[in-house]
């Protein structure tokens, strides 16, 4: 059951700069074991060293966030799109030199 | 897509001075957008997006990007054969550098354009990209020239809550 999953610029050296890729999983997070057997470096952008997904990676499935459904272990259905989409945040907060 | 390095980034003066009017409108406060175009050694950008400050409590000196306006405009972008470059800020009485916070949130292979405004009405808008390797920000020359080319737009809500 292969599922399109769209790749942000930042993780586009890992997969050989596509910015869509098939991977196969019933759940979430068996999709994204798929993706890294298919594009080794992947987990190590997603998963932080104690194997929880980082902050700063957000995953929707179609339009909903995973986070809002049930995290990793969403269900994916033949025809679902995972989207990698990255927090995108900063700001002059802690900007060195005077103003 | 194919990725290069950049070395320059083309930015259209039309474009340029929307960054520059969203930076003053939403002055004190933070204003963020994406930047769309395609990307090569140089990269173009043909429209500029605004979008909200997510970081409401924290808007005069933070910002952040609703992942799902991200989504929207990734779809957006693709369907016109583009891609998302990255993404605009501006830093109100602050210069157009990146700042501590800038660096523990950069994402290699993204555009990040700072413009700084100033109480004076001063402006300054400078162009950076973060090397993950060397874990510092580099800074890419704008190339910012006068077009007659139709510009695209979408305005979220550009208003700082």
């Amino acid at each position: 059951m292969p599922v399109k999953v769209r790749i942000p610029t930042p993780l586009c050296s890992v997969t050989g700069n596509q910015t869509e890729v098939l991977a196969e999983g019933a759940t979430v997070r068996a999709l994204l074991a798929d993706l890294e057997a298919r594009y080794p470096g992947v987990r190590a952008r997603l998963y932080d060293e104690g194997g929880k997904l980082r902050r700063f990676v957000n995953l929707y499935v179609n339009d909903e966030d995973v986070r809002y459904l049930q995290g990793e272990q969403t269900a994916l259905s033949d025809g679902d799109e995972l989207s990698i989409v990255p927090a995108v945040a900063g700001g002059c907060s802690g900007q060195d030199g005077a103003k | 897509m194919v990725i290069h390095a950049p070395t320059r980034l083309l930015l259209p003066a039309a474009l340029t001075r929307e960054i520059e009017q969203h930076a003053g409108a939403s002055y004190p406060h933070e204003c963020c957008g994406v930047l769309i175009g395609t990307g090569g050694a140089a990269m173009m950008i043909e429209s500029v997006h605004q979008v909200r400050n997510q970081r409401a409590g924290r808007c005069r000196d933070r910002y952040e990007v609703d992942p799902r306006e991200i989504l929207r405009l990734d779809r957006y972008a693709e369907e016109r054969g583009q891609e998302i470059i990255g993404f605009y800020h501006s830093h109100p009485d602050h210069p157009a550098t990146p700042s501590h916070t800038d660096q523990a949130h950069a994402w290699p292979g993204y555009v990040y354009v700072i413009v700084s405004e100033r109480t004076s009405g001063a402006v300054e808008i400078r162009a950076w990209v973060y090397d993950d390797t060397l874990k510092a920000f580099g800074e890419l020359p704008i190339e910012c020239e006068e077009t007659s080319r139709p510009i695209a737009w979408t305005v979220a809500d550009s208003e700082v809550r």
